[in-house]
């Protein structure tokens, strides 16, 4: 009977993710100053970009390819894949607190955008992931192999990275004058200027990242459980190397073209948690539908609030959500 | 055969084992008892590979372990650490079929036979009234035998257990016990580190005494006597006899 009810409580929670994060990518192909029927809609996706032979580009069909549908796939592709970065980063450093941004990636990035903002350097997006790499780089070096056996080794180096280039980010802001605002508005995140090409670097590694985490469901079960993981077959270290270097460069990707968008990471997988259970199998996929949806449904509020950074609406949105599940837990 | 040859292993470059050379025989319970920090835990670690052998090497039927992919070893070898500290509020039978992971590949659900090995280990350890529940809600005690049972159900040909009824009560004790000493009447190999001699003169088939890294010497229960407990304890010891004619032997 518990078995049953557990299945059907699965089943209802994703369904609901799966209906609502449908809902929501609809929503926002529809929604906009732009306004587009259903119909058309469906009509312009049906015959692609390039409409049927013979016709002329309409500002409807130049709006659903070049604008929405990017930023939608984007902020989908971003929200799932933090989401499921912020799972693996939980299970492989032992911590309830860690979230992709915790190895210095996101302060990486954000230093290397500041600088090509300061500096009025070309390819913001290639500055930004270099330093989330640059950054990353510099935490696997303190933290050394022994780290890959010492989680919270790991998570100091992180922190310790982010302090400094946190620093240097204030001093860049400090001195850029007139870019300040760029510098800011870029930090707290946005999906406003997505374009295929952020969609063509997202999506893939959004879908890597699911995939070795629903892959690997059963060795981050046992390194989450506190089991003794290298006993029942499971080489940690390289695991955790493994899927801590892949999910941080996914990371980097995210945040290089969407700048540093908060809370996703690490508070979806607690809200998953909390609904299904501590299981990977389960927890990837839903985190997965559950990142998306807060994604887009916070993109879909920034667009409605004159742009504001998306950041701010994820922890809006997302927070109460997360007080209420945890109140009701309690 | 489960061979430890000339090993030198530890934490750091600091080594706690000297040298040491044991086997472990199908068939057998092989106790290994000494005083705290004489290195029966980093033996039972190096054994199964997870702790890093310095010098030496560990021979699992005559192959490096050290050289062996983690899952062939935990396929042949499982091992319960003597310290459990449960994280996340799995449930104690998806604690148990965790032992059956090794066996597994990545997309591969567990079958019929892990399913029935699983049931075995819950049902050995008395667990299956606590099967759903959240391990970080158990006892101590519980949590051990949650522990236990996932060795079981991993179903290897050598088993190592590292002080396996340190949370238990007396009768749970002398279940985990009469299954290891059962597990060694399949044919498999069993060492365990414990505290309690009488626990070791009553199911071990040989003892190995440790003390200070080194071997002291292999015994057989009958063979152990107040001069070799006193050189490894450095405390004095009287022997009784027990029901049954057991012996059983008590720090004086």
């Amino acid at each position: 009977m518990a078995a049953f009810r557990d299945k059907f409580r699965l089943a209802s929670v994703f369904l609901f993710l799966a209906f609502a994060l449908a809902g929501a990518f609809g929503y926002s192909l529809l929604s906009g100053d732009v306004r587009i029927p259903f119909q058309e809609v469906l009509e312009i996706l049906a015959t692609g970009p390039a409409g049927p032979a013979g016709s002329q580009e309409s500002l409807a069909r130049a709006v659903i390819w070049h604008v929405r549908l990017p930023r939608a796939l984007t902020a989908l592709a971003t929200g799932a894949g933090l989401a499921c970065c912020g799972v693996l980063f939980q299970a492989l450093l032992l911590n309830p607190l860690a979230e992709p941004y915790t190895l210095g990636v996101a302060s990486g990035a954000a230093f290397g955008a500041a600088a090509a903002i300061s500096f009025q350097l070309p390819f913001l997006t290639f500055w930004a992931f270099a330093g989330s790499v640059g950054a990353l780089g510099v935490v696997f070096a303190l933290g050394g192999r022994g780290a890959l056996r010492e989680p919270p080794r790991m998570i100091l180096a992180g922190v310790v990275v982010g302090s400094i280039l946190s620093a240097a980010i204030a001093l860049l802001k400090a001195l850029s004058g007139q870019m300040m605002a760029a510098i800011v508005l870029w930090i707290m995140g946005s999906f406003a200027g997505s374009t295929w090409g952020s969609t063509a670097w997202c999506f893939p590694a959004a879908i890597l990242v699911s995939v070795l985490g629903f892959g690997l469901h059963r060795d981050l079960d046992i390194v989450a459980s506190g089991s003794p993981a290298m006993a029942l077959g499971v080489n940690e270290p390289r695991l955790r190397m493994g899927l801590l270097l892949i999910s941080s460069l996914a990371t980097a990707v995210f945040v290089s073209f969407s700048g540093v968008v908060g809370f996703v990471g690490l508070v979806v997988p607690h809200l998953v948690r909390i609904l299904a259970g501590p299981n990977h199998v389960r927890l990837v996929p839903l985190s997965f539908l559950g990142g998306g949806l807060l994604m887009l449904v916070a993109d879909q509020a920034a667009r409605g609030l004159s742009e504001l950074p998306v950041g701010v609406i994820t922890a809006l949105v997302g927070g109460p959500v997360f007080c209420v599940l945890l109140w009701r837990r309690a | 055969m489960l061979r430890a040859i000339r090993v030198s292993a530890g934490y750091g470059s600091q080594p706690v084992l000297h040298g040491l050379s044991l086997e472990i025989r199908p068939g057998e319970v092989l106790a290994l008892l000494g005083p705290n920090g004489s290195g029966k835990s980093t033996l039972l670690s190096a054994l199964c590979g997870v702790v890093r052998v310095l010098e030496g090497e560990v021979l699992l039927e005559d192959r490096p372990v050290l050289g062996m992919d983690r899952r062939s070893v935990s396929r042949q070898v499982a091992y319960v650490p003597q310290q459990f500290a449960f994280t996340q509020g799995f449930r104690v039978e998806e604690i148990v079929l965790m032992g059956r992971s090794c066996w597994l590949g990545p997309f591969e659900n567990p079958g019929e036979i892990d399913r029935r090995k699983v049931e075995e280990a819950l049902e050995a350890m008395e667990l299956e009234r606590v099967r759903e529940k959240p391990v970080t809600e158990l006892s101590g005690g519980e949590a051990q035998r949650a522990c236990l049972a996932r060795a079981l159900a991993q179903d290897t040909r050598f088993c190592l257990f590292d002080e396996p009824t340190a949370s238990l009560d007396p009768r749970h004790a002398l279940l985990v016990m009469e299954r290891l000493a059962g597990l060694a009447q399949e044919g498999k190999g069993v060492a365990v580190a414990l505290h309690d001699v009488n626990l070791a003169f009553r199911h071990a088939s040989r003892i190995a005494f440790l003390k200070e890294g080194r071997l002291f010497g292999v015994f057989r229960p009958s063979e152990v006597d107040e001069s070799v407990l006193e050189s490894v304890f450095e405390v004095g010891w009287r022997f009784a006899v027990g029901p049954g004619l057991s012996r059983l032997a008590f720090p004086a």
